[in-house]
């Protein structure tokens, strides 16, 4: 059999004003038709530029210093423009890493899938339109052809993500490369996407490169694991031996950090931290610091036709949240969360409903009091790269809410402010420079440094990690747990990441439809779910359902072939 | 759709309203009386002779005896059924006026909006097209460069060129069609270069987003990525510049036909200014305030079909 992909000695850079800068050092692999190969790791690692090097997208800054990619025939480093762009969509596809911004805003759905149809002369712009209705339909889209007049942003994260399957392998490829291609999703819709993209590869033929930093959705879907760190291959087999035998101590790293992975081994960290038992006990004795009740937001959605219609976004939801603790609120997409949080931090007002500090009325609090109110409750935006002002050097980001409250002089505030990066772990010499020049996880611990700045008593996650890659996430997770230990802060921790609430929280409230339909210790709800919902949630974690428990469903004498000849 | 539209044709109409209402404050504010200048023609220094009945009289017959808001109320019913009084100056109906004026300054203008846009969104795909760097340099630079030219020097520089040099232009004058193509490009150069400059750093970052590489991937050509896609979501500031630059074409009107030796618009508002001819000057602030809603009310009506978002929000 011959590989469909073939990359020999890839080697790329990036030219920087530091001058050339290495980021795939001499990558090789092969892969056959109808066969998964995952490559996995950190961000920096490579994986991504790869990925794009296989379809010739890589970005204007990249050199291929050298090596060879063949697809199916086809030396891809090659070739012309032009004639790279026959390729692409016909011999290769591509499901990009994040699908709400990887759709053309101002197309129906419907066209940009006929687009893929046509751009390769083979079928005529009017049978395309009922063979795209066919795939929005392959790809497990109700209403197809509704769909089909529907702009982007009138679908949901996991329906668009559906459509760029769709359009990945419209013209049944022989390979397609998922670049983080469900990275962004929900637990549940991650696993419909998987499921699909695995059914449509099974019934074409195709092979699939898989681009990911969760090895819990390598372990479920592949065949061949590749792990990349610092753009070299590190380790590479067939995925049921790199799973249970992992070789490198950046594969066991990622094993480690991997949340979804880590949950198995969650009770055992349980016992290494004392105090998360002994607040969640005292939790009923002491007054709540704070406690939300019956909370409803509406939202009154205007629009160009017809009639005004509401949406209830948060409908009666209750909780508490004692001096210490850490309350997380989990959910798919749309359950109503991230404006919980929001009303919590009093960004936004609820239609009905209160939430109260130390027990008094955030709602009827006067101007001195919403101040007060300001200084005790923080937020931390999920995207580190759009919550902190570009212009600011780092020590005035973290410095910017004491200059707000007036503390200190000047000097006593950068003093501060440089040993708040030291409490997130980041050196003095970074204070001088601005956000840019810093990594994702930087970026994020910036911004809990200036949360934690004017020493509030709650700390408001709205989906804080989610953006960093896992062993970054990780890190950050400890460092929170370090903070609520030496500081006694407590969290609201947003996310719709079971695995990683898991790891931090207390009690954990289960949302769905703005209704919280589960409520509970950690662990009780995680152990023994009472709803549909929650199992449901719980059950599409990557990871759980793998390798580790069941055998792989392969013959190993056909694993072996995948990788293991060319990879270094 | 209706409500937007609807809603859309509302805010034209009380922009009309308002810009009337508003010259109407500020011109019966000034300190000028209409009756004297009537009487003393151009500089008013014959006024002194008239008699006080005869400036009673007229002042009778022109309503200027009566309360501000009475005149307004007055002049607004009148408006509405077409009649704009007469110019103080020559007597003759300001409505004929216009008429007489508008037809060139409509051939200069609109003429003038298409090259502007013609010139404005070649410049800023081929900008962007284009793989040579020098070429991409220079189309670049050029908007930010030619933004800056004055209007009257642009087509003093047309005139010496196309007209004296080459011949190809009259210099002056109304006559056909020959006569437009020179005003109308003068007219077109600042917005041109500001349409080129919005548009081709629009298509700019569009062409670096995300969605642009799935079109890639799907194997369309360097084409249809520019034209069919990047081009179209950098239209939507394009098209608010567009709306806003109307009100600079009526003014650069003024200077272009000035140097161009033509009737038309600018020149009946340069004349009736410096005359104080009250009702010419309200009625010019009018239509170019028409102007400017019709265009505006046009611009709000294309933004839904270049972006779908703004007719149908999410849910």
């Amino acid at each position: 059999m011959t590989a469909v992909v073939e990359v020999e000695g890839l080697s790329i850079s990036y030219r920087t004003e530091r001058g050339l800068t290495e980021a795939v050092s001499d990558v090789s692999f092969r892969l056959q038709a109808g066969q998964t190969l995952a490559v996995v790791g950190g961000s920096g690692s490579g994986k991504s530029s790869t990925a794009h090097a296989i379809v010739g997208l890589l970005p204007e800054n990249a050199v291929v210093t050298s090596g060879r990619i063949t697809v199916a025939g086809h030396e891809v480093l090659r070739l012309s423009e032009r004639r790279l762009a026959r390729i692409r969509g016909s011999v290769v596809g591509l499901v990009p890493q994040d699908p709400t911004v990887s759709l053309d805003p101002v197309q129906t759905v419907g066209r940009q899938i006929v687009e893929a149809l046509i751009v390769h002369g083979r079928q005529h712009r009017r049978v395309a339109r009922a063979e795209a209705v066919r795939i929005l339909e392959r790809v497990g889209i109700d209403q197809p052809a509704v769909r089909f007049g529907q702009y982007p942003h009138e679908l949901s994260g996991g329906q668009r993500q559906r459509v760029l399957i769709g359009i990945a392998t419209a013209c049944e490829p022989q390979l397609v490369i998922a670049d983080e291609a469900t990275s962004g999703l929900d637990v549940t819709v991650q696993k419909r996407v998987l499921d699909q993209l695995e059914t449509l590869a099974a019934e074409q033929g195709t092979a699939v490169v898989l681009i990911t930093h969760d090895l819990g959705v390598a372990a479920d879907r592949s065949d061949a694991i590749l792990v990349l760190d610092h753009g070299r291959i590190v380790e590479a087999g067939a995925t049921p031996e790199v799973v249970r035998n992992p070789q490198h101590a950046v594969t066991r790293r990622l094993f480690d950090s991997a949340p979804s992975l880590a949950v198995r081994s969650a009770a055992d960290r349980v016992e290494d931290r004392p105090s998360r038992n002994s607040v969640a006990a005292e939790a009923h004795d002491r007054p709540p610091l704070i406690a939300v009740r019956d909370l409803r937001k509406e939202f009154t959605l205007s629009s160009a036709f017809g009639p005004k219609q509401r949406l209830l976004a948060v409908d009666g939801v209750d909780f508490r949240i004692p001096a210490g603790g850490t309350f997380a609120l989990v959910g798919e997409s749309g359950s109503g969360k991230s404006t919980t949080a929001r009303i919590v931090a009093g960004f936004e007002k609820p239609t009905w409903g209160t939430v109260s500090v130390d027990g008094e009325i955030v709602s009827d609090l006067g101007a001195a009091g919403r101040r007060t109110f300001r200084s005790r409750v923080q937020f931390v935006h999920q995207n580190p790269f759009a919550s902190l002002d570009p212009s600011f050097r780092v020590e005035d980001i973290v410095a910017e809410p004491l200059r707000s409250f007036r503390v200190g002089t000047p000097s006593d505030r950068k003093e501060r402010a440089v040993e708040l990066l030291a409490a997130v772990g980041l050196s003095a010499d970074l204070a001088r420079r601005r956000p840019a020049e810093l990594s994702g996880g930087q970026r994020q611990r910036v911004a809990i440094a200036r949360a934690l700045a004017i020493e509030p008593e709650l700390v408001i996650l709205d989906e804080a990690v989610s953006a960093l890659d896992v062993v970054v996430q990780r890190e950050v997770l400890d460092l929170l747990a370090e903070l609520r230990e030496r500081l006694g802060v407590a969290y609201l921790f947003i996310s719709h990441d079971l695995a990683v609430v898991r790891l931090v929280a207390d009690t954990v409230g289960v949302l769905q439809h703005g209704r919280l339909v589960e409520q509970g210790a950690v662990e009780r709800v995680f152990e023994a779910p009472e709803t549909d919902y929650t199992r449901e949630l719980l059950a599409a974690i990557p990871g759980t359902g793998s390798t580790l428990r069941r055998p792989l469903l392969l013959p190993t004498t056909t694993t072996t072939t995948t990788t293991k000849g060319t990879a270094q | 759709m209706l409500r937007y539209i609807s809603r859309r044709v509302v805010y034209a109409v009380f922009v009309v309203w308002a810009a009337y209402t508003v010259t109407f404050l500020l011109l019966y504010q000034l300190p000028s009386d209409p009756v004297s200048i009537m009487l003393g023609g151009a500089g008013g220094e014959v006024a002194a002779n008239a008699s006080a009945a005869q400036k009673a009289h007229l002042a009778h017959e022109y309503g200027f005896d009566k309360p501000a808001v009475v005149q307004y109320f007055v002049l607004l019913v009148r408006a509405f059924h077409g009649d704009f009084g007469q110019s103080v100056q020559s007597h003759v109906p300001v409505a004929q006026l216009i008429a007489e004026a508008l037809p060139s300054t409509l051939a200069i203008s609109s003429l003038g909006l298409l090259f502007a846009l013609v010139i404005g969104v070649a410049i800023a795909v081929g900008a962007n097209f284009t793989r040579n760097a020098f070429l991409r340099g220079l189309l670049f630079s050029l908007p930010p460069l030619t933004a800056s030219f004055p209007t009257f020097w642009v087509g003093l520089v047309l005139l010496q060129v196309f007209s004296f040099r080459l011949g190809w232009f009259p210099a002056v004058g109304n006559g056909g069609f020959a006569s437009v193509v020179l005003p109308a490009l003068a007219l077109a150069i600042p917005g041109a270069a500001a349409y080129a400059q919005v548009l081709g750093r629009g298509i700019e970052k569009t062409l670096r987003e995300p969605f642009i590489d799935v079109v890639r991937a799907k194997g369309a050509q360097r084409a249809r990525v520019h034209l069919g896609h990047a081009l179209r979501n950098a239209t939507i500031p394009a098209l608010t510049l567009v709306g806003l630059t109307v009100g600079g074409i009526f003014a650069g009107a003024v200077v272009t036909e000035t140097v161009f030796s033509r009737q038309g618009l600018g020149r009946l508002l340069q004349a009736s200014v410096n005359t104080q001819d009250i009702p010419v000057v309200q009625m010019l602030v009018l239509v170019s305030a028409v102007a400017f809603a019709i265009v505006n009310l046009v611009v709000d009506l294309v933004y839904p079909l270049v972006d779908p978002r703004i007719a149908r929000p999410a849910h």
